[in-house]
C-alpha cells in the first residue's frame, strides 16, 4: 500500500513538471510570438486617394493570368454602379464608393486578396492548400483542394471566391500576387499597369515607411492609419485612405490578433495531452489493478484461514461431544452394572429368606 | 418528482429566451442612430451646474419660439428679462444678479410652469407643465449657434446707420456722468483706465472677456444686451434695424442675408500702413534675425475681421507673444505665433489656407505640407535696419509687371510626350498655354507675386526638386523605373506624369480630370 502511494506521487510530480514546461514550449512556437512577416517579404501599398478607377489593373490581371475575356470591356465605367467582388475568372475588381470622399467626390478602391501575414484561410484549410511564402504571397494549391470552402468563411473580409459554375473541378479564385512574375524579377500585373502608381510594390517594411512618410507630408490628405499594418496580425496588401476605411468596405473591426492565434493555445496543448494523458491514465489503471489484485489475495488468505479455523473448531466440538458421549455411556454402563448388581443382591437376599 | 423537473426545465428555457430577446432589443434600440436636429435658437439650460450635480437632464429651451409667440401677442422681452439699474436689460431669466441654487430653481419652475399653466387655463397653446416634458432624457435637438463676428462690413453698416456716433457702442469714450471725453490721448494712462479716446475706439473684446469680471459683464452678456436692446428700440421706432431673435444672427443661412455694401472704406483707428515686426524690445538679445516688413494695409484689405489676427484684444502681437513666451500669450512664443502651420491666426497658417484656393492649389496641393521651404524665410525677413524706404512702402517683389516676352519666349507651345507609348498615342501637352495660365492666376494675388519673387518660380511647380532656372530638367531625367529601393518616395515616369498632371487638374477643379481621352487617344 505505501509503495503504490509513493509511486503515485512520483508519477504525479513528473506529470506536473511536464505540464508546465511543455505548454510554454508550445506557446512560444505558436501563440505568444508575433509574426511580423518573413524578412524581405514583399507587399503592395494601395493609395486610394490616387486611384482614378481606370480599371487598367483589372485588364492587366486578366491578361497576365490568361483569364477569359469579360462581357463588358475594361473601359466600361458603368460596371461601377454595382459593387463587385472576385468571381470565376476575376481575381481583382475596382469598386467605386459614391460621394464618400472628403469633398463629396467618389473614391475608388481595388479589391483582391490581402495576403495576410498569418492567413486565416490557411488556418482553416485542413489539407494545407494555402502556404505563406517567403516572398509574401499566400499561394493556393488547387491540386489538394477538396472544395470545402472553409477558406471563404474564414477570411475576415470574404475575399476568396469559388467557381460554383464549374461542375467537375472547381477551385478557389483569388489573387496570387503574381508570384511567378515576382520570382522572375517582374512586377505584379496590376502594379505595372497602374498609371497613377496607386499601387506601390516593394518590401513590406519599406511600404510602411513610404506610407508613414506620405501621411506626414500630406496630413490633410490621409487618415492617419495604414490599413493592414496590424489588422488581423498584419497583411501584405495595405491601404491608405482619405476617409474612414469602413466607408470603402474595408472592415476595421477585425482586431489585431492573427487568426491562428485564437486556436494556437488549444491546439498547442494537444501534443502534451496526447503524450502524457495516456501515460497518466495507464498509471492510474495499473494502480487500480494492483490494488484489486492485492485485495483479492488478501481475501483468499483470509478465507482460507477462516475455513481452517472453523474446521479446527468443529473437530474440537466433535471430540468434546464424543468424549461426553463416551462418558455418558460409561456412566450408564456403570449405573446399569450397579443396578444389576443391586438387583442381583436383592434377588439373592430374597432367595435367602 | 417528475413535475419538479419539468418546471425547472421550463424556467431555464424561459430565462434563455428572455436573455436572447433582451440582447436583440439592446442591439436594435440604439439611440446613437438618431440624428439630432440643429437649432440656432436652442439654449441648454444647465446653469444649475454651478450649484452641484444636476438631478435631472438639462432643459432644451427654444428661445425663438417664445420670442415670436410673445411678439405676435404684442408682448416684448420684459416679460422674462428684467431691467437693470442703468436701464439696460438683464439677459438672465427673471433675475438680475446671482442667486442661490434653490432660488434659481424656484424662479425657473415658478415662472416657466406658471406661465405655461396660465396659458393652458386660457386655452392658448402652451408649453410643458410636467417635469419630464422639459427635462427630456432623449433630446431631439442640438444647439448650433454659428459664431457671429463684427466684421468690417457689419461695422460699416452700423456706423452708417448711427451716423458715425461711435460713443453709442464704444461707451468708454465718454464719461457717463459728465458726457465729456474721459481721455484725449491713447497713452498708458488711458489704457490703464480702459479709456478709448476718440479715434482709438477699440474692440469690445478688449474689456469684455469670456467670463464676467466683477461688474464688467462677459462678452456674451454684453453683446446681447447692447445689440439686441438697440435693435429692439430701433425696431419700435420703425428705423432700419438688425436681428432680434437668435436664429437671425446665429443661423448660418441667415448670416448670408446680411447687407453687403459694395466697397467698405477702411476702418480708421490710426493704424499704420506698414509695421516692422520684431520682438518689440530693442534690448532683447534674441531679436537678431532681420525683422519683417509687414504691409498692414494690404492685410486689412485681405481679411474681413480684425480678429483674424488680433484675436482677443487689439494689441500688437508681441505685447503678449514675446520671444521666449509669456503667460499672457498662452506661452506661445513670437516665432510660433507667426509660423504655426495650421493656425489661421498665424502668418504661415493663413497663407497656407490661401494656397488651397483654386488658382494656387494646382501646384501647392502636391507640395509636402509639413515644413516651409527654406527659401521663403527671406521673403518676409527682409528689413535692413538702416535702410529707409520711401512712402511707407515695403520691399515688394511685384512680379505682375513682368510680361510674357521677358521670360516665356523660349517655352515650347506643345510637347508630345511619347516615351511610354503603348496602349495610347503620344500625349499632347500644351506647355506654353499652361504656364501662361499659371502666371495669370498667380498675378491675381499680391501674396503670390510677393512670395514667388520672379516668374521662374512658377516653373518649379512641375520642374520640382531642381534649381530655379530658365531651362529646368525634363521629367525623364529623374523619373524612370518605379519602386527603386534607393529612393522609395520617387514615382516612376508613368506615375510621375499622371500624379503631377491629374493631381493638378483635380486641385484646380477641372471637370473630368481623369478622362484619359482628353490628353491621349487610344491606339486603334
Amino acid at each position: 500500500m505505501d509503495k503504490s502511494r509513493r509511486q503515485f506521487l512520483k508519477i504525479l510530480t513528473g506529470t506536473t513538471v511536464a505540464a508546465t514546461v511543455v505548454p510554454k514550449a508550445a506557446e512560444a512556437a505558436s501563440a505568444n510570438k508575433h509574426f511580423e512577416g518573413y524578412p524581405d517579404g514583399l507587399g503592395v501599398l494601395h493609395d486610394t486617394t490616387r486611384c482614378i478607377g481606370c480599371r487598367q489593373c483589372e485588364e492587366a490581371c486578366n491578361k497576365v493570368n490568361d483569364l477569359p475575356k469579360p462581357e463588358k470591356p475594361f473601359s466600361d465605367k458603368f460596371v461601377f454602379e454595382q459593387k463587385r467582388r472576385s468571381e470565376t475568372g476575376v481575381f481583382t475588381v475596382v469598386n467605386r464608393y459614391d460621394g464618400v470622399g472628403p469633398n463629396g467626390e467618389d473614391v475608388f478602391r481595388k479589391f483582391q486578396c490581402n495576403h495576410c501575414l498569418e492567413p486565416a484561410c490557411g488556418n482553416a484549410c485542413f489539407v494545407n492548400a494555402f502556404k505563406k511564402t517567403k516572398e509574401g504571397a499566400v499561394t493556393y494549391d488547387a491540386s489538394v483542394c477538396v472544395g470545402c470552402r472553409f477558406c471563404l468563411l474564414a477570411c475576415p473580409w470574404s475575399l476568396p471566391a469559388y467557381e460554383y459554375d464549374n461542375a467537375y473541378s472547381p477551385v478557389v479564385v483569388r489573387c496570387t500576387l503574381c508570384r511567378p512574375r515576382v520570382l522572375e524579377g517582374k512586377l505584379p500585373g496590376c502594379v505595372e499597369a497602374c498609371p497613377m502608381e496607386a499601387l506601390t510594390f516593394g518590401k513590406r517594411e519599406d511600404l510602411l515607411k513610404i506610407a508613414r512618410d506620405r501621411i506626414k507630408k500630406h496630413p490633410d490628405r490621409y487618415i492617419d492609419h495604414i490599413f493592414g499594418e496590424n489588422e488581423i496580425g498584419g497583411t501584405s496588401w495595405m491601404y491608405l485612405s482619405a476617409v474612414d476605411f469602413n466607408k470603402l468596405e474595408l472592415n476595421t473591426n477585425v482586431g489585431t490578433t492573427p487568426t491562428p492565434k485564437f486556436t494556437a493555445g488549444a491546439l498547442g496543448a494537444v501534443p502534451m495531452i496526447v503524450g502524457l494523458w495516456p501515460v497518466f491514465l495507464t498509471g492510474v489503471w495499473a494502480m487500480n489493478k494492483r490494488k484489486e489484485k492485492i485485495a483479492a489475495d488478501e481475501k483468499a488468505t483470509a478465507v482460507a484461514a477462516a475455513v481452517e479455523q472453523a474446521n479446527a473448531e468443529a473437530d474440537e466440538k466433535l471430540k468434546a461431544a464424543q468424549e461426553k458421549a463416551n462418558k455418558a455411556k460409561e456412566k450408564a454402563i456403570d449405573a446399569a452394572v450397579k443396578k444389576a448388581l443391586k438387583d442381583a443382591e436383592k434377588a439373592l437376599a430374597e432367595e435367602k429368606a | 418528482m417528475k413535475n419538479r423537473n419539468n418546471s425547472v426545465f421550463l424556467m431555464c428555457f424561459g430565462l434563455a429566451l428572455l436573455a436572447l430577446v433582451l440582447s436583440f432589443a439592446s442591439a436594435c434600440g440604439d439611440s446613437d442612430s438618431r440624428i439630432l436636429k440643429e437649432r440656432a435658437d436652442l439654449l441648454i439650460l444647465d446653469g444649475m451646474k454651478i450649484h452641484g450635480e444636476l438631478e435631472r437632464a438639462p432643459v432644451q429651451f427654444k428661445h425663438d419660439n417664445h420670442t415670436l409667440r410673445l411678439e405676435a401677442e404684442g408682448q416684448g422681452c420684459s416679460v422674462c428679462h428684467l431691467a437693470n439699474e442703468n436701464g439696460t436689460r438683464s439677459i438672465r431669466f427673471m433675475r438680475i444678479g446671482d442667486v442661490s441654487g434653490k432660488q434659481q430653481m424656484e424662479i425657473y419652475h415658478n415662472y416657466c410652469i406658471g406661465c405655461h399653466q396660465q396659458r393652458l387655463d386660457l386655452d392658448k397653446d402652451s408649453g410643458p407643465v410636467t417635469c419630464g416634458d422639459c427635462h427630456k432624457n432623449d433630446p431631439e435637438y442640438i444647439a448650433a449657434q454659428a459664431k457671429i463676428g463684427f466684421s468690417k462690413t457689419i461695422h460699416y453698416n452700423h456706423i452708417k446707420a448711427m451716423n458715425y456716433n461711435c460713443v453709442t457702442c464704444h461707451h468708454e469714450t465718454l464719461d457717463q456722468n459728465t458726457g465729456k471725453p474721459r481721455c484725449d490721448k491713447a497713452d498708458a494712462e488711458a489704457i490703464a483706465n480702459n479709456c478709448q479716446p476718440s479715434g482709438y475706439e477699440t474692440s469690445c473684446r478688449d474689456c469684455h472677456m469670456e467670463k464676467a469680471i466683477e461688474n464688467r459683464s462677459s462678452i456674451r452678456d454684453a453683446s446681447h444686451a447692447m445689440c439686441i436692446d438697440c435693435h429692439q428700440k430701433r425696431g419700435e421706432d420703425s428705423l432700419k434695424t438688425g436681428p432680434v431673435i437668435c436664429s437671425d444672427c446665429h443661423d448660418r443661412n441667415k448670416q448670408i442675408l446680411f447687407k453687403k455694401p459694395g466697397k467698405v472704406p477702411r476702418l480708421k483707428r490710426y493704424q499704420p500702413d506698414k509695421v516692422i515686426i520684431g520682438s518689440g524690445n530693442v534690448t532683447d538679445e534674441l531679436n537678431r534675425l532681420a525683422k519683417v516688413e509687414f504691409n498692414h494695409l494690404a492685410h486689412e484689405n485681405a481679411v474681413e475681421n480684425c480678429h483674424n489676427c488680433h484675436h482677443g484684444q487689439m494689441n500688437k502681437c508681441n505685447s503678449c507673444h514675446t520671444t521666449k513666451g509669456d503667460i499672457k500669450g498662452g506661452r506661445i512664443t513670437l516665432e510660433l505665433s507667426m509660423h504655426a502651420m495650421n493656425e489661421k491666426g498665424s502668418c504661415v497658417g493663413c497663407h497656407n489656407v490661401k494656397k488651397k484656393e483654386k488658382d494656387c492649389a494646382g501646384c501647392h496641393d502636391l507640395m509636402p505640407k509639413h515644413e516651409m521651404p527654406k527659401s521663403s524665410c527671406t521673403s518676409c525677413h527682409n528689413h535692413h535696419e538702416n535702410e529707409v524706404l520711401a512712402n511707407n512702402k515695403v520691399h515688394d517683389n511685384d512680379t505682375a509687371t513682368q510680361t510674357e516676352d521677358s521670360l516665356f519666349k523660349n517655352i515650347p507651345e506643345q510637347i508630345d510626350i511619347s516615351q511610354l507609348e503603348a496602349k495610347f498615342d503620344a500625349a499632347r501637352f500644351p506647355h506654353k498655354k499652361i504656364i501662361l495660365a499659371l502666371k495669370s492666376g498667380a498675378d491675381k494675388s499680391k501674396l503670390a507675386t510677393h512670395f514667388h519673387g520672379d516668374d521662374e518660380t512658377l516653373c518649379m511647380g512641375c520642374h520640382h526638386h531642381s534649381p530655379k532656372g530658365t531651362s529646368p530638367p525634363a521629367c525623364i531625367s529623374c523619373h524612370n523605373k518605379p519602386f527603386d529601393e534607393k529612393d522609395l518616395n520617387r514615382p516612376g515616369l508613368l506615375g510621375a506624369y499622371h500624379q503631377q498632371c491629374i493631381g493638378c487638374h483635380k486641385s484646380i477643379g477641372m471637370k473630368n480630370p481623369t478622362d484619359c481621352a482628353v490628353c491621349h487617344t487610344e491606339k486603334k
